[in-house]
């Protein structure tokens, strides 16, 4: 088995197959590789800010340049690191979840993959100095043609993800092995029929906001303009009726992958799959309605703030369900401790963390202090970074000896879990209270705090911050070192890999039969 | 058993990269290079027809149905979908093509329920307690007005635009005809789908020209143009992003006629297919003709 | 079991086209009636809103689904919904 395995497993290095493969096992990979290529240029990025903010004032990075740098670095990690990391995942394993031969359309696949580099390339070749979100009027009157560039990287990436959530629905409802209900599907593929779902349904919204910005800039359309009775708070409106859906689009994979592993690693079925399902729906549906919570500070004629408040207290109830949820099944099963386990709690801790801010900062009091500042920065990267990533790396070790036929550096990965879960709290933690003090976000030179009483505070707690940065940088750094030495020179893997019950995410053919054969009967 | 298929395609990653191409013309758009724009869009588009030309010559060829085309015997027990067929597909893009446009038409519309005193929203949002001062400066002419002042009725030609939609509805009862015709098994005769099919695609390709007509005489005419404030930038986004739809519709509709002609064509379903997406934007435009140039 | 789309006799498809016509000169001639924009704005939605109706149904054939109130919910209504209050809610700001 292993050995031919292993005659399958250098693949890529034919660029017929690097660049025509339709299969989805393959494609999975390329975008794993994407998106590993796009998080140590994003995350280099993230180290250059952070080593400049590591003393106040200008240290070595260009005044002129700093805008860019954050703009890339986010909006590279939310579009072609993380989503595109869901999309991998998500070819990787919904087709041998549901018993699958491949996607329901091989080469739309295929042809979804290859847009998102062109994008990619759009994106890091702007530099646009206009923050991930682009707010006019900045993003409209600066001249040349770098925020063109960045917006057209995102229609392409809106494009390509809108045709990717239709594979993947199409694939779940058109190929799912007989006997496997809707009711016996396992929770990563649910989770990834919700993501599909809002990657349809939101980004046609961003889209119609990228055209409208694109005209205006290259034809002079007034849609944001206060002379012609609109306001630049309307794209406010536009970007985050996207945008809060496509937090979502990031973190439901995450969910659906930390419960799989933490259900093996637990020996035992998740604690209230439905509830854990309705769950991710109610997250589905509420998520379509916050988005006026990142607006609470910017219009006199707010939208009613109390229903955005409510709508995004009700999202933390669905949120809180699961993470019980996650520490019952523990509660209730027989714990291995291993890798991708560590990883899968990490992911709940990242979650926690960043939820209870998220909740904080949705006060409308404590907004009005928090808004903008470092609190809302630590907020989003607890989830994301300490959410969604490390969800992402424990589903990438538990596939690792399938994906490669060999076994990753037991040793190396849980040094990569501890700078990994060091790095991230001592980072972004010290974000939450540099919010707390009072630092606003997107300072290059943050010398002028220095009229603040507790100035010695924020310039300790940036350094702590810049020192779990590069923790968290080492973690990676041994983390594709990992990935990649372990592909060429790992020990081959064997047929069970990790001591547990059930060592892989899929089912077996003789389970697929027994299922059949339940049906039949039925 | 996985080494019966090749799992390579040589088109899927030259339409995929082509997409760059695009991004490329549409950056010369931005910068005002409009030839090089649309030469850059157009070898896109000739990718695409070209790929999609020899998918279905080599579907021709092929006695047996194609792999994908099949649906799966259990995806036709599902409780839910199961009645659906192939055609799926285009209901799940219809949902996001229904956001979409709800979304241009909605947005643009509720930008002229603020600035517009005539259509009553302020007395509702009052009552509701919700604020009406948008036009916080006052810098340009209040109510849904152009750069001189004047109402979407004096500026748009509405006889010519009905007798556009005229036509658009006409496009689509020949569009079912076809449909009718296809499910009968009568692809090539005289009143056959084909026929049907090239008879839509005409009639949509005198939307069009009606179309283009307008925007040139409202630019050089009226001096109507994107920068004829809320107006103009909302007239000309919503029915150009229709025209795009219409012009995709009717290339769609061409690849059928071909692939009819070429004896690629198995069932009536890929007709459906099309017919549904050609209605779709019939609806819309039914919405628009009404929202944009009648109120 | 879904064959039985094939055979149905006589489809109102020009009846609709005729009843569609119509209902676009209704539209147009109520505009020149003079009424005042407040009323005239339901008016033509309403009629607009059958229209639209009239091809979902007719033309695009949802009634002739198996399911058609299923249908026209997932792909009709609740896009809409969902839509709706993102288009509507920035007036407000």
């Amino acid at each position: 088995m292993a050995t031919e395995r292993k005659t399958t497993s250098y693949w890529f290095l034919d660029y017929k197959k690097f660049f025509g493969t339709i299969d989805h096992k393959q494609i999975g990979m390329l975008y794993m590789m994407f998106s590993f290529v796009n998080i140590v240029f994003a995350g280099l990025l993230a180290l250059i800010m952070r080593a400049e903010l590591y003393n106040p004032g200008k240290d070595f990075v260009e005044s002129r340049d700093w805008a860019g740098y954050f703009t890339v670095h986010g909006t590279v990690m939310i579009f072609f690191v993380v989503m595109a990391m869901g999309a991998g995942l998500g070819n990787y394993l919904v087709p041998k979840m549901i018993g699958a031969r491949d996607l329901y359309w091989p080469r739309w696949n295929n042809i979804a993959f290859w847009m998102l580099v062109p994008a990619s390339y759009f994106v890091w070749s702007s530099m646009a100095p206009i923050g991930w979100t682009a707010y006019p009027p900045n993003a409209i009157v600066l001249g040349g043609d770098k925020v063109d560039r960045w917006l057209i990287g995102l229609i392409l990436a809106g494009t390509s993800s809108v045709i990717g959530a239709i594979n993947f629905l199409l694939t779940v409802i058109y190929l799912r092995r007989p006997g496997l209900t809707w009711k016996k599907l396992d929770l990563f593929t649910w989770s990834i029929v919700f993501m599909a779902f809002i990657q349809l349904a939101a980004t046609p919204v961003i889209t119609i906001g990228l055209v409208m910005e694109f005209l205006a800039r290259s034809l002079g359309a007034t849609y944001f303009s206060t002379n012609a009775g609109s306001s630049p708070l309307f794209w406010q409106h536009v970007f985050w009726s996207y945008s809060h859906p496509a937090v979502y689009i990031m973190i439901l994979p995450a969910m659906g992958l930390t419960s799989l592993i933490i259900s093996r690693f637990s020996q035992t079925e998740v604690f209230g799959k439905v509830s854990m399902i309705l769950s991710m729906a109610a997250i589905t549906l509420l998520g379509f309605i916050v988005w006026g919570h990142h607006n609470f500070t910017a219009s006199p004629n707010s939208p009613p703030g109390w229903f955005f408040t409510l709508t995004t207290f009700l999202i933390a109830i669905p949120s809180g369900i699961k993470t019980f949820n996650w520490l019952l099944t523990m509660y209730k099963g027989k714990i291995v401790v291993d890798v991708p386990f560590l990883f899968a709690i990490s992911f709940v801790l990242g979650f926690v963390l960043g939820g209870v801010t998220g909740v904080m900062v949705n006060t409308i009091p404590l907004d009005l202090v928090f808004h903008d500042t470092y609190f809302v920065v630590g907020h989003f990267h607890f989830i994301i970074i300490g959410g969604a990533l490390s969800a992402v790396s424990g589903a990438i070790y538990f596939i690792y000896s399938d994906m490669t036929g060999r076994m990753y550096n037991r040793k190396l990965a849980y040094a990569h879990y501890i700078f990994w879960v060091i790095g991230y709290i001592l980072t972004f933690g010290s974000m939450n209270v540099l919010g707390a003090l009072g630092m606003p976000r997107r300072y290059y030179d943050y010398s002028v705090l220095s009229i603040l009483p507790n100035y010695d505070m924020i310039v300790l707690f940036n350094r702590i911050a810049t020192i779990g940065a590069f923790m968290q940088g080492i973690a990676f750094t041994i983390f594709v070192f990992n990935f990649i030495y372990s592909a060429f020179k790992g020990e081959l893997a064997d047929e069970k890999p990790y001591n547990i019950a059930i060592p892989r995410l899929w089912m077996t053919d003789e389970e697929w039969e027994q299922l059949e054969n339940m049906e039949v009967m039925h | 058993m996985e080494e019966e298929h090749e799992h390579v395609s040589g088109m899927a990653p030259i339409v995929g990269l082509s997409f760059a191409v695009t991004g490329f013309g549409l950056l010369e758009f931005s910068q005002g290079n409009y030839a090089m724009a649309f030469l850059l869009v157009g070898i896109f588009l000739a990718v695409v027809v070209g790929s999609v030309v020899k998918e279905i010559k080599k579907r021709s060829e092929t006695v047996e149905a194609h792999e994908d085309e099949e649906v799966p015997i259990q995806f036709k027990k599902d409780p839910i979908f199961g009645f659906m067929g192939k055609k799926l597909w285009i209901w799940i893009f219809l949902i996001s093509e229904v956001i979409f446009f709800t979304l241009i038409i909605g947005l643009s519309f509720s930008l002229r329920l603020v600035v517009d005193e005539g259509l009553g929203y302020r007395e509702i949002a009052k009552f509701c307690g919700l604020p009406t001062d948008s036009n916080l400066f006052g810098l340009y002419p209040a109510g849904w007005v152009d750069q001189e002042g004047r109402a979407p009725h004096e500026v748009l030609d509405i006889p010519l635009t009905t007798l556009n939609t005229f036509v658009l509805i006409t496009s689509s009862y020949t569009m079912v005809k076809a449909h009718e015709a296809a499910e009968k098994g009568d692809f090539l005769g005289k009143w056959g789908a084909r026929n049907y099919l090239l008879m839509t695609a005409g009639i949509g390709a005198t939307f069009l020209s009606i179309q283009v007509f307008e925007y040139v005489s409202l630019i050089i005419n009226e001096n109507f143009t994107v920068q004829s404030g809320l107006f103009g930038a909302t007239f000309y986004l919503q029915t150009g992003f229709h025209g795009m739809h219409v012009l995709g519709g009717i290339i769609m509709i061409l690849f059928m006629v071909y692939k009819i002609q070429s004896g690629a064509m198995k069932d009536s379903s890929d007709v459906e297919i099309t017919g549904l997406y050609w209605h779709f934007i019939d609806v819309v435009w039914i919405m628009l003709f009404t929202l944009v140039y009648l109120v | 079991m879904t064959e039985e789309t094939h055979e149905h006799p006589s489809r109102p498809y020009f009846k609709v086209l005729v009843i569609l016509a119509v209902l676009t000169i209704i539209e147009v001639s109520v505009t020149y009636t003079g009424i005042s924009e407040a009323i005239l704005l339901w008016i033509l939605l309403s009629l607009a809103f059958v229209k639209a109706n009239l091809v979902i149904a007719f033309y695009m054939h949802v009634k002739y689904e198996p399911k058609p109130w299923l249908l026209y919910t997932i792909v009709f209504v609740l896009p809409f919904a969902l839509a709706f209050p993102m288009a509507f809610f920035p007036t407000v700001g």
